[in-house]
């Protein structure tokens, strides 16, 4: 399976040159080929031929449905923003009728129609179809024999064996006592026997009431590759099942097509932020509906509509509704279920996915659960234990969803709370014959009365469990068994959840404390870097020279006659370049405050490049000091703390002069107290230890160095107080002068060998 | 038929803090709105660059301008939303939700920002409305004349902010919502559905705080884009940077000034 965004598709012979050398061709036909398309019990000995363009619509539909298959939308923890989701195609097939298929209209139907469908970019390009195979669809039943005495028949509709179309079918033919053909989709065995099983005894009670018996046309689309099958979310299936009812209905001299789908299920609004577009899938949309009747119907060259009788009602009126009905009992069989793959004949229903919570809400808020699969779920909804982690998901997610559809106050506060909603009031207004405001009152009430019901079920299913007195901490019941929320207006009211975010550097009781989007406590030991950083913390955008930070955090006024060396003054310059074009496009943008602020910025900057005087000696290597004293800082806090290291990484500008970024969080710091060389404080040895760590490498080597300084040690308490556990203190104090005294040793020797080294060059280069 | 694809988020360390801040009780809708910016990088600010996102505030922008001209059903036309000349407010959110789907379409840039983006607009719209045709069933007249009053600085910069927090929270619920119910139960942080819905009101409230930064300058922003005649795309794509980039300040900041 491919995982590339835009993929080229040349179906059957189609061919051009601009294609990648990796594009997917596809062939349909017999087996052998990549897609074969079997409609059993239509074909010649029905009709004749199909018509060339239906011939054509339903190859186009089975290679839209192949190529979709073929590449991957991505995973589920992808953290991108739909870039794998959404992908694209173009798709280069042969038809009979090229100037038709490329009329500027036609393709813009097809190609609306299926992007809003799957979220995907078609483009299309239609050639002549070159060779023409005799059977490029098979459409013959086992004999050829004709299965649809279509001369009366009157409706032509989607039949899948779930309750919707089951309860649609039963109207149809029992109800309104009509001609049905019922068109299926045999996806898999166990769904084709659902699906026989369901017609057959429909058929049979048509015949015991005297009404006509519907016929059954199922469509096999087997796509032999496996390549083609990697991709499961199969948004454009509908197209082909609507190509193909149409065609059917084409065929009998019908310009309509039934799709059964319940309204909250057909529009799907989304039931969570992360449900964006058509991952709640649009099968059954009414803009889709629309888009599918536009190309019917220029296929076709009549008007060809597309309905879904149920488009305003909710699940549970559907049941309610059948509840008068013949078929009543056969409800029970209907197989809703997603996860055909999780079917057995003890669990039909996985009760764990969308449609098979809809469906036990729907039955129980019908008040005819007896008429459901019953014990054939899973996991049932209010009793089943429902651990799996995406399961509880979506359950908490589809029930959220309906209690908010409660919480709006009227058809216009839908639409403010729900935007998608707006997308299928023309579509309503369409089908129904009615204006816009009737449209979305419709909508609106459609999705009032399903969070009415879905909120009585919860309260009976919260009875029922405090009744049973018997919760485990993942059935419904515990997960719903508190009181609704208190409504909160828009635009304020009381928090149980502060907005507050705390981000902390203190210093206390010889430590720092760092806390970093309200984190966990993290304490390091001090050491000069930490001490940098809280200045820079403290005031984002506020440019430090190094040794401004120093006189800082030693406790001294900052000299205000401090020139910049050259690195400096380069540094300064491009801050201030990018400020200026900050400035321009605030400005632009007529944010006065922003450029305002940026002003003062330039300002500052510009006076500090202004000053004169003599440049600080070995101001570069003061700046590499306290550089890498930040660094030794920032890699310490990384290894306890790494989403805070890299913050800081990205956020800090270290060099000649250093900053903290104008858009990063605000801190609250407090400085810590100026080091006093004379105070007596006894420190831990491994604190010192931690804050040298260049100097000195381990508790024992501080041992041996207060040893040879003669630095006072003692042993003090742990904050346990247990005798094995004293730990090794050090004077502070008389430790910093003593490192001071090493640290010029060390120096005076580096400048004796360095001298040494020189002077035995100079000699050598004499010889 | 009707499948939802839920997604989770990936495991990663910068994730793994978003995560870890949900699931405590630390972690406060700023904290978390916070941890989310930074762990999804530049894609928030980056998303200026989507024609949807743009084409939708762009027709947002333009409505005051069109119910101002005294040719409002031919102004909306040329921006490709089909009007009565007394449109209500379902006719007239359903139009430019079909303008901008029309626009996906015909430009093939279907993208989640552009799906977002489109909520938003349909929702800022039906809000302002709403809150401005008070009676239960107002006058048609109503809108065109209450659209033409979001013309001055102060209304559009409102209604500005209205989109800008709707995007904004939606950009932010595109994640946080993938690990939300994932803390719902006994013992975990949010005991009831009814804890976590509060969190969520309380990061929508965040996300309309912070947004208020746009109120600021938007207005001034419009004003002048129709005083020079140029209230184009191109100019409102800049806008929408800017804009975009100054609320991922506010929030990345973690208080709301």
């Amino acid at each position: 399976m491919t995982t590339a965004r835009e993929t080229w598709v040349l179906c059957d012979d189609a061919t051009r040159p601009s294609a990648p050398a990796d594009a997917l061709h596809l062939t349909l036909g017999e087996k052998g080929q990549s897609i074969t398309v079997n409609i059993g019990g239509i074909d010649g000995a029905l009709t004749g031929r199909l018509a060339p363009r239906f011939h054509d619509l339903i190859r186009i539909a089975a290679f839209v449905l192949a190529a979709d298959g073929a590449v991957g939308r991505g995973k589920a923890n992808d953290d991108d923003k739909g870039e794998k989701w959404h992908r694209t195609f173009h798709l280069v097939a042969g038809v009979d009728d090229p100037g038709f298929w490329n009329q500027a209209e036609v393709i813009g139907a097809i190609e609306g129609t299926l992007g809003f469908l799957s979220q995907d970019n078609f483009h299309f390009e239609f050639q002549p179809r070159g060779k023409k195979p005799n059977r490029q669809l098979v459409f013959s039943g086992p004999q050829g024999e004709p299965v649809v005495p279509w001369h009366d028949v009157e409706e032509v509709s989607l039949f899948s064996g779930g309750l919707d179309s089951f309860a649609g079918a039963a109207d149809l033919i029992l109800g309104q006592k009509r001609s049905t053909v019922l068109v299926s989709h045999r996806s898999a065995t166990k769904v084709t026997a659902v699906q026989n099983g369901l017609f057959d005894d429909l058929r049979r009670i048509a015949e015991e009431h005297g009404c006509p018996p519907p016929e059954h046309v199922a469509v096999t689309l087997a796509r032999h590759e496996s390549r083609l099958r990697g991709e499961h979310t199969q948004r454009t299936r509908s197209f082909l099942y609507a190509a193909i009812a149409g065609a059917v209905a084409n065929l009998i001299g019908r310009n309509r097509v039934c799709m059964y789908e319940n309204g909250i299920i057909a529009i799907n609004l989304p039931i969570a932020g992360s449900v964006v577009g058509a991952r709640a899938t649009r099968t059954a949309h009414p803009r889709v509906l629309s888009g599918f009747a536009k190309i019917l119907s220029q296929v076709a060259g009549r008007t060809f509509e597309v309905r879904n009788p149920f488009a305003l009602r909710t699940r549970a009126e559907i049941i309610k509704g059948l509840a008068s009905s013949p078929a009543l009992p056969l409800a029970k069989r209907t197989v809703s279920c997603a996860h055909v793959h999780r079917q057995s004949k003890m669990h039909p229903h996985c009760g764990i996915c969308s449609q098979c919570i809809d469906r036990q809400f729907g039955f129980l808020g019908a008040g005819m659960e007896e008429h459901d699969s019953g014990v054939g779920y899973d996991v049932q909804l209010a009793h089943g234990e429902w651990k799996d982690e995406g399961a509880r998901a979506l359950l908490l997610n589809w029930v959220g969803a309906a209690d908010s559809y409660t919480g709006c106050e009227n058809a216009d506060g839908f639409l403010d709370a729900f935007g998608d909603a707006a997308r299928a009031v023309p579509f309503i207004m369409e089908s129904c014959g009615v204006d816009a405001n009737a449209a979305s009152q419709a909508v609106y009430d459609l999705h009032r009365r399903h969070g009415e019901a879905v909120r009585r079920v919860i309260e009976e299913v919260k009875l029922t469990g405090k009744k049973a007195r018997s919760l485990t901490m993942n059935t419904l019941q515990a997960l719903l068994l508190r009181k609704r929320p208190t409504k909160i207006p828009r635009g304020g009211g009381p928090e149980r959840f502060p907005f507050g975010i705390e981000n902390r550097l203190v210093f206390g009781a010889g430590s720092w404390r760092i806390t970093f989007r309200n984190g966990p406590v993290l304490t390091l030991p001090d050491a000069k870097g930490l001490r940098y950083l809280s200045f820079l913390l403290r005031a984002p955008a506020t440019v430090y020279l190094a040794s401004t930070l120093i006189d800082l955090a030693e406790g001294r006024e900052p000299s205000k006659n401090v020139v910049l060396d050259e690195r400096g003054k380069y540094a300064v310059q491009d801050h201030i370049h990018s400020i200026e074009a900050e400035r321009g496009r605030a400005q632009e943008m007529c944010d006065e405050q922003a450029a305002a602020r940026c002003q003062t910025e330039i300002d500052a900057l510009t006076d500090l490049m202004a000053r004169k005087g003599d440049v600080v000696p070995g101001s570069g290597a003061i700046a590499e000091a306290v550089e890498s004293d930040l660094r030794s800082a920032i890699a310490a806090i990384k290894e306890a703390n790494p989403v805070l290291g890299h913050h800081l990484e990205d956020n800090l500008q270290l060099g000649a002069v250093l900053w903290y970024h104008r858009s990063a969080p605000n801190w609250d710091t407090a400085p810590a107290p100026a080091p006093d060389a004379s105070a007596s404080v006894w420190v831990p040895a491994r604190t010192l230890v931690d804050a040298e760590v260049h100097v000195i490498r381990g508790p024992r080597e501080v041992g041996r160095f207060c040893e040879r300084f003669e630095v006072p040690t003692r042993r003090g308490k742990t904050k346990a107080g247990r005798e094995h556990q004293r730990r090794l203190e050090v004077h502070a104090p008389t430790f910093r002068a003593a490192l001071r005294r090493q640290q010029a040793e060390e120096r005076l020797l580096q400048d004796a060998a360095d001298r040494a080294l020189t002077e035995r060059e100079k000699r050598a280069g004499g010889k | 038929m009707g499948h939802i694809r839920l997604p989770h988020l990936p495991r990663t360390r910068r994730w793994r803090e978003v995560i870890d801040l949900i699931g405590s009780s630390a972690g406060t809708a700023a904290a978390v709105a916070s941890a989310t910016l930074d762990a999804i990088d530049d894609k928030f600010v980056s998303s200026s660059a989507d024609a949807g996102l743009v084409r939708a505030f762009w027709i947002l922008a333009k409505l005051p301008d069109a119910a101002r001209s005294g040719t409002f059903v031919q102004e909306l036309r040329d921006l490709g939303v089909s009007v009565s000349p007394n449109p209500t407010v379902a006719e007239l959110t359903a139009a430019v939700a079909g303008a901008i789907d029309t626009h996906l379409d015909s430009h093939r840039q279907r993208t989640d920002f552009a799906e977002m983006a489109l909520a938003a607009t349909v929702e800022s719209i039906a809000r302002d409305l709403t809150q401005r045709t008070t009676t239960l069933f107002p006058d048609a007249a109503d809108v065109p004349r209450e659209i033409a009053k979001l013309g001055t600085e102060v209304q559009f910069g409102r209604l500005a902010q209205s989109f800008f927090a709707r995007f904004t929270e939606r950009c932010l619920r595109y994640y946080v919502d993938r690990e939300l119910p994932r803390h719902v139960g006994k013992g975990r942080r949010f005991k009831t559905l009814a804890d976590q819905k509060e969190f969520s009101r309380a990061l929508e409230l965040h996300c309309q705080q912070a947004s208020e930064i746009v109120e600021a300058f938007a207005g001034g922003w419009w004003s002048k884009a129709r005083h020079e005649r140029d209230l184009s795309e191109t100019r409102t794509a800049r806008f929408v940077s800017y804009a975009l980039r100054k609320v991922r300040d506010e929030l990345r900041r973690g208080s709301v000034e």
